[in-house]
């Protein structure tokens, strides 16, 4: 009877764990590391795998199988690191019944490299590799150099 | 005689404080804090017929202003609501130009399509969508301009663009049609416009480190969403942004008053009523040509019997702004009946009917929506706040959930949008579609439970009908 209960504890243990380690996106990826799948997900945005913004902030969009897990990495000179939600746990995001996934991402000034990483429930993965370049800085800096000209040219819309 | 007089001033100091505080308690009581817990003046019934005249009409205000607005600095999107602080001035500049745009007419005008109208919003520019979609010159008279008339074949309008040019006082608006989708742009320029582009910068980065929204067009998702059937409209904004927002109450106003006030609003004269209570708990009031119908959760319905006998709104000629005018007071006047405070609607259904017009209005809290849907035995369902159907001049059928909302103390974390997204495309999978809109706000299914929590509402097909997040 002993036995027995110990038994199903270790097999429930285990159901666990296994379930535990499926998306289980790891903590770093090294420079041209390869896809196992690659039709898990396609990538709309950006439509090409370089491209240029004038923000920080950007949106990664794209299309895939309800189930797919998405985490998206960034390069920190030596090798991809994943995005921590607020809690600090790596960020990830299953794609649902729309079939659509849709990540907003900070970027620093200058070049940024993204690995977009999808996992299926059976462990491929596929990496898609972006490149982003922030030309311009926020138009902050255009807004504080506003002369007193610029105030009254701005009545009506200021407090 | 230096000592009398410095007696004197100090009495004379000592009234005028008397004599200003007394001012402020019995009328005011402001400067005293919320919490003053005497007597005080404006309470008195009688002091509501004088504060009546200072009374402002929400619903009419409403009427004119924009469901939303949406700020393009040239990269990101803000969507500014009714509630926002910067709405009003943002408002204010956006009504100068649309009353350019309708009053003084349009200088210049192009024929574009939808492909190109819509990818005018990935430019500097401002999108201002209405509650409802007007027709041109219905738009004119809410926004009190002179109707010209556009120069174009634009038969009802929901939705435009703004473009500011280099000019201050010269702004490009793209209108679309709403039916036929085909848009026109127009070089509007006037002194009294101010839109420099530099402001729309302002508007946008105050959000930007909360993240942003981006129109669904922007995502390059396009419109199909997998194998689902449902589609995404392109005017639907994204975002990754979660809030909190505060939870509130319903309660019925109607709960422990009597039914006398109520129904001298329908012109029902209480005293030789014909009453009768039915099976699902409503009192039943009957008059020669019509009846009046109070459920005990707060649905109200008065229907014509004879439909020549309504109530008349006394409206001379068609004139279906002003019935609409006429319908709102008709509105404010019972809900004056129950509640002392202001009836806090927008207009958010203008239909033309095969027999007269029909109107609807929504609750809205802290600007934000609160989707009503009342499905119950013995009444028809309702999906809105009022429902009023006219026949000529005479309000057949009114219909109204009568709810007063307030704050409570708990608040709810807003879905993910995604999450939203994914759930409404799960519900409509199978069926051909768009959704037109997916927004937060509050749901009042009418149940037991009155604390109402933040949710998604999804719009299908620009119908009336609004589907929460269960």
């Amino acid at each position: 009877m002993r036995k027995s209960i110990i038994s199903v504890l270790l097999v429930f243990v285990f159901i666990m764990t296994a379930s535990l380690s499926v998306f289980a996106h790891p903590a770093t990826l090294a420079d041209g590391r390869e896809s196992t799948a690659s039709n898990l997900i396609t990538i709309k945005k950006p439509d090409t795998a370089s491209t240029s913004t004038v923000k920080t902030t950007y949106s990664v969009t794209g299309v895939g199988k309800e189930g797919v897990s998405i985490c998206i990495y960034t390069y920190n000179g030596s090798e991809y690191v994943p995005q921590k939600d607020e809690s600090g746990a790596v960020a990830t995001y299953t794609i649902g019944s729309s079939g659509v996934f849709y990540r907003q991402i900070a970027l620093k000034e200058g070049e940024n490299r993204i690995c977009v990483r999808a996992e299926a429930d059976n462990g491929s993965y596929q990496l898609s590799y972006l490149t982003i370049t922030v030309v311009n800085s926020s138009v902050m800096s255009d807004i504080s150099s506003f002369s007193l000209n610029m105030q009254s040219k701005l009545n009506g819309w200021l407090n | 005689m230096f000592k009398e007089k410095v007696k004197t001033s100090i009495i004379i100091v000592l009234i005028i404080n008397l004599v200003f505080l007394t001012y402020h308690s019995w009328f005011k009581s402001g400067i005293l804090g919320s919490d003053w817990p005497y007597f005080s003046l404006s309470d008195l019934p009688v002091a509501r017929l004088f504060q009546r005249n200072s009374f402002v009409s929400v619903p009419k205000e409403n009427l004119s202003k924009p469901r939303k607005i949406v700020v393009n600095d040239g990269e990101l999107w803000v969507p500014y609501y009714n509630s926002d602080d910067a709405f009003d001035r943002l408002d204010e500049n956006v009504e100068v130009v649309m009353k350019c745009l309708l009053d003084k007419g349009a200088k210049e005008e192009e024929k574009i399509n939808y492909t190109e109208w819509i990818n005018l919003l990935t430019q500097k520019s401002v999108y201002v969508e209405y509650p409802i979609t007007f027709e041109p010159r219905m738009l004119a008279m809410v926004l009190n301009a002179d109707f010209e008339k556009l120069p174009s074949g634009i038969s009802v309008i929901n939705d435009v663009i703004i473009i500011p040019t280099e000019e201050d006082n010269r702004v490009q608006v793209a209108v679309r049609d709403a039916v036929t989708n085909e848009a026109y742009t127009f070089i509007v320029e006037d002194d009294t416009i101010s839109f420099p582009q530099e402001v729309l910068a302002m508007y946008t980065d105050k959000y930007s480190r909360d993240g942003y929204y981006e129109f669904a067009f922007n995502t390059l998702i396009g419109e199909g969403l997998g194998e689902n059937k449902i589609k995404v409209s392109d005017l639907v904004l994204f975002s990754d942004n979660e809030s909190v927002y505060r939870d509130i109450k319903g309660t019925n106003p109607l709960t422990g008053k009597g039914h006398e006030k109520l129904l001298e609003t329908f012109s029902f004269n209480p005293k030789p009523l014909r009453y009768y209570p039915d099976a699902f708990g409503a009192d039943n009031y009957v008059e020669n040509y019509a009846t009046v119908t109070i459920f005990p959760d707060g649905y109200i319905e008065y229907s014509a019997v004879d439909q020549e006998k309504g109530i008349d709104l006394d409206v001379g000629g068609e004139n279906e702004y002003e019935l609409l005018n006429r319908a709102i007071d008709f509105a404010e006047k019972v809900w004056a009946s129950v509640s002392n405070e202001p009836l806090e609607v927008l207009v958010s259904g203008i239909e033309r009917t095969e027999e007269g017009n029909r109107f609807v209005l929504d609750y809205y809290y802290g600007g934000r929506e609160i989707a009503v849907e009342i499905s119950k035995e013995g009444r028809e369902k309702l999906y809105h706040a009022i429902e009023i159907e006219t026949k000529g001049n005479k309000i057949v059928l009114y219909r109204q959930y009568l709810r007063s909302y307030t704050e409570a103390d708990t608040a709810t974390s807003q879905e993910s949008f995604m999450l939203a997204l994914d759930y409404f495309v799960g519900q409509f999978a199978s069926e051909y579609g768009v959704i037109t809109d997916l927004y937060p706000g509050y749901f009042d299914s009418g149940s037991e439970e009155d604390i109402l929590k933040t949710t998604w509402l999804c719009e299908k097909n620009n119908s009336e009908e609004r589907y929460p997040k269960r």
